[in-house]
């Protein structure tokens, strides 16, 4: 049982422009992949249909090899199946306690919903000083997340997904507001998925941190997928090339 | 077979109708109002005494649509129109010319309009209410006499001075209480308490406790005037503690005055406004009789004669 | 943390300075109990309304209805009272109603799209013509129902002194706080308010949410209907439309913010004691009521104002 999604014939329009045309891949456990291609390839709105927060027009979704019924299909559905999301656009709410943002949709409670709000200020703190190592003054768990940097939102975004534990992370460009720090310990943490038996789908427009992160990469073009290369099979150089031929095809 | 019925039921009205003098009124408020309600029942039941084609329209007390009414009114060949006064002479001269040169009969309710009432008497013009300043002077007085006030007692007025035509009645009150060497306090009542009379409550309480030598309270508000056995009680303060006098009778007043809470009401008696304007059209329209010109305001209920009174507010005729 | 007490303390310095300006000019009012009384006799209305508000504000909603939704459910109140000699059927009728009419606001707005400030102008022209189409624009006068359970219960005056209502608005006050800012639901208003499209992504159902806020609102205006109708035992047509102003004014002036995703219950709280009270205060000092607008005036700006500048000194 080594794959963990498997995605068929998978279709996407917005009004009238179809954004995704027959889409097939799948996503082994341990597994990184790196979803390449020009901006408004689709890969936001791949991302955002696996992760439940869009619908397909019309696909087949097989996740632990059991088939997924698209139509009750939403983000608490993907997230008890294990997917964690980084989505593109800010997922912060500005005016609210940091430790509410990590928490939101999933506090911790008790019986009658109320939530644990100590308990949650605990691993709040936790999480800021050992991911993020945000040891700044004036930091924590209680400020707002209006008085963050632009990258300690980012960074704050994917720690909540880290934190959950899940089996799939899907990051959609996290590091393109990171100083240089910040992003090698975003990379090393995809690194260090592996080793627990994590997977990870990974877009961004930066080659060499795809290609120092991933085993497979996925090239999407116009909606469509162009190539899906093993890590092993191509260098850097390589694929480089390969992506500048499949888009200047298109220009 | 069904379509047939129609038609026929179509044919007998239109006949039927054409036989009976067609009156448009303006029942002056809104379709939910209480006082507009009563002045439409008398016009409603004067229609069915006389037999009379009665049709009835709302203007919201708003100037501009009682203008629009009637033009409309006169459009849809009435044979007579009663109309609200409340847009002046001035506004309504030449539509009420044009009415009456084209055989229209128009009469006025509730705001007189003096000038074309003079003018157009022969043609039937006349007018059926009270005025808001006399009648004012009226339960101020009424209400110095019973209490037998002398100069120098001091009483309260809650009105409404800052509304044009509305405001006068509060002006008639103050007017005629200092004439008879009162001390007026003048509270103005504000939107909010207009629309939501309980929040009154306070002020009230804060009137009374800071000016408790006080000896008569006039109320310029129907709804407050409902809530003064409230708002007393409210205030800690016992039924015969102060004279208080008001207008309009509701459910609520009418146990008010019951249980001397409120000690004296105006009454304007809105449904005599409705019906009388109604008969007086038809009277005229059918014999040619000149206008009425007929004053409602001097009605008065107390305690002595609210039994007879209070199952008729009930109905929505007093 | 310590920015959120200084909107509740400065909150609580106005009314502070409001309250001493009343007791040092006019003592013999405000040295009574008489007067406060007959605040905790009628503040609590516009209270609940305003506390039930804030939510929907919170989360970046508004409710412009709530007058049209009191005059039918204090109607229907009233009217299945005389119908049906129950007062439980009475009541359970009206929050029904409160319920559907929350209920109706919510869809237009989350599912058809209409924003909030629109349908629900709609809305109040369609309530407040049922209320005058049901009652025919007569005033219904319930003066029997002062002798029930539901009366004592709701409007009594406790220990022979206290109102009723006030237990119940600071019972409502409380649970409120609790809900908005120690429950999960809370949560989820809040950053609606803040950031709509986050709290998708996060998996938050933002369109159930808004409809609960609704119905809540629905039935809270409902519930006042009823408190309203058992004090005065009576129902007007007019009633309710007093209350727009000074429910709005109550809300901005406790600090809760306009665009969303920030407010205060206890500011909420404040603000209407401040504006429930100003009106006699400015009647007591022997002032012209015509003053009052102009005071509301300058307290909600100054209000406004405070507000403003530390809500910008915790942004730098
Ligand atoms: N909500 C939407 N409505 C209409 N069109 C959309 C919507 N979202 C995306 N699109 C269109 O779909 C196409 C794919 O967009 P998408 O965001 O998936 O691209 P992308 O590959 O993520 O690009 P980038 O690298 O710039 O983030 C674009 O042409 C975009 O304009
Ligand atoms: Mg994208």
């Amino acid at each position: 049982m080594n794959e963990i999604l498997n995605l068929k014939n998978a279709f996407k329009t917005y009004g009238k422009t179809q954004v995704l045309k027959d889409i097939n891949f799948k996503l082994n456990k341990s597994e990184v992949i790196s979803l390449l291609g020009d901006n408004g390839a689709g890969k936001s709105t791949l991302i955002k249909c696996l992760s439940g927060l869009e619908k397909f027009d019309k696909a087949e979704l097989i996740i632990n090899e059991k088939k997924v019924n698209l139509k009750n299909y939403d983000i608490k559905n993907a997230r008890d199946l294990g997917f964690e999301t980084v989505y593109q656009e800010s997922s912060v709410g500005l005016e609210q306690e940091i430790f509410r943002n990590i928490f939101l949709g999933r506090e911790i409670t008790n019986t009658f919903g109320f939530i644990n709000i100590k308990k949650e200020q605990e691993v709040s703190m936790h999480l800021l000083q050992n991911f993020l190592g945000l040891r700044g003054v004036g930091i924590n768990p209680n400020s707002k997340v209006s008085s963050l940097s632009g990258g300690e939102r980012q960074g704050l975004a994917i720690a909540r997904a880290i934190y959950f534990d899940s089996k799939v992370i899907i990051l959609d460009e996290p590091t393109t507001a990171l100083a240089i720090k910040e992003v090698g310990k975003v990379l090393n943490f995809i690194k260090t998925l592996q080793e627990h038996e994590k997977s990870c789908i990974l877009i961004t427009h930066n080659i060499s941190h795809a290609y120092e992160v991933s085993n497979r990469f996925i090239i999407l073009e116009r909606g469509e997928i162009k190539a899906d290369i093993k890590k092993d099979d191509i260098s850097l150089i390589e694929l480089q090339s390969k992506l500048l031929t499949i888009q200047n095809e298109y220009q | 077979m069904k379509k047939i019925i129609f038609l026929v039921a179509i044919l007998a009205s239109t006949i039927f109708a054409s036989d009976k003098i067609k009156i448009y009124f303006d029942a002056g408020g809104s379709v939910g109002g209480n006082y507009a309600n009563i002045v439409a029942n008398g016009a409603k039941m004067a229609a069915k005494d006389l037999g009379v084609d009665l049709r009835i329209y709302y203007s919201d007390w708003s100037s501009s649509k009682m203008i629009n009414n009637f033009k409309k009114a006169i459009a849809s060949n009435a044979d007579a129109v009663a109309i609200m006064g409340h847009p002046g002479d001035n506004a309504f001269s030449l539509l009420v010319k044009k009415a009456i040169d084209d055989g229209i009969l128009v009469t006025t309710l509730d705001t007189p309009l003096p000038k074309l009432q003079s003018k157009y008497t022969a043609n039937g013009f006349g007018y059926v209410g009270t005025n808001n300043y006399t009648s004012g002077i009226a339960l101020a007085k009424e209400a110095v006499l019973r209490n037998k006030l002398k100069k120098g007692d001091i009483a309260m007025v809650w009105g409404l001075l800052s509304q044009p035509t509305r405001g006068l009645r509060a002006k008639g009150m103050i007017e005629e209480l200092e004439r008879d060497g009162i001390k007026v306090n003048y509270i103005e009542i504000s939107n909010e308490i207009n629309k939501d009379p309980v929040l009154g409550a306070s002020v009230f309480t804060a009137y009374i406790t800071k000016n408790p030598k006080t000896k008569l309270i006039l109320i310029d508000h129907g709804g407050l005037t409902a809530q003064m056995e409230n708002f007393s009680k409210i205030a800690n303060i016992s039924a015969d503690d102060y004279y208080i006098a008001g207008y309009s009778l509701s459910p609520a007043t009418i146990h008010a005055v019951e249980n001397n809470y409120v000690d004296l009401i105006g009454d304007g008696q809105p449904f005599l406004q409705g019906y009388l304007s109604v008969v007086q059209l038809a009277l005229s329209k059918r014999y040619g009789f000149s206008g009425l010109n007929i004053d409602t305001g001097a009605g008065f209920i107390d305690n002595k004669n609210i039994n007879i009174i209070a199952p008729l507010a009930k109905k929505g005729i007093r | 943390m310590k920015e959120k007490y200084i909107y509740q303390i400065s909150i609580l310095v106005i009314l502070f300075v409001i309250l001493t300006l009343f007791i040092t000019t006019v003592p013999e009012v405000f040295l009574q109990s008489r007067i406060y009384i007959s605040y905790l006799s009628i503040i609590p209305f516009s209270m609940i309304l305003a506390l039930s508000l804030t939510p929907l504000i919170i989360a970046k909603e508004i409710d412009l209805s709530f007058p049209s939704i009191m005059a039918v459910s204090g109607y229907i109140f009233a009217q299945s009272y005389l119908s049906f000699d129950n007062t439980f059927i009475a009541f359970f009728l009206c929050l029904g109603f409160g319920f559907f009419a929350g209920l109706f606001n919510g869809l237009i707005v989350v599912k058809i799209g209409v924003p909030s400030i629109i349908a629900t102008i709609g809305s109040q022209f369609l309530f407040r013509g049922l209320a005058m189409i049901l009652s025919g624009g007569t005033a219904l006068s319930i003066m029997e129902i002062k002798e029930s359970f539901i009366s004592d219960l709701f409007t009594g005056r406790w220990f022979g002194f206290f109102p009723a209502q006030s237990f119940w608005v600071i019972l409502f006050a409380v649970l409120i706080w609790f809900i908005l800012f120690k429950h999960k639901f809370g949560n989820s208003v809040l950053f609606i308010g803040d950031n709509k499209k986050a709290a998708n992504m996060m998996g938050i159902n933002t369109d159930k949410t808004r409809i609960i806020l609704f119905i809540q609102m629905g039935i809270m205006s409902s519930f006042c209907a009823v408190l309203l109708t058992l004090e005065m035992a009576n129902w007007w047509p007019t009633n309710g439309e007093g209350y727009l102003l000074l429910v709005f004014a109550s809300i901005f002036i406790g600090g809760t913010s306009v665009f969303g995703g920030s407010g205060t219950i206890f500011g909420t709280f404040i603000g209407a004691i401040i504006i429930g009270i100003i009106e006699s205060g400015i009647i007591a000092m022997g002032l012209d009521g015509f003053y009052t607008r102009f005071i509301y005036g300058v307290i909600i700006l100054i209000a406004v104002c405070v507000h403003a500048k530390i809500l910008n000194k915790g942004k730098v």
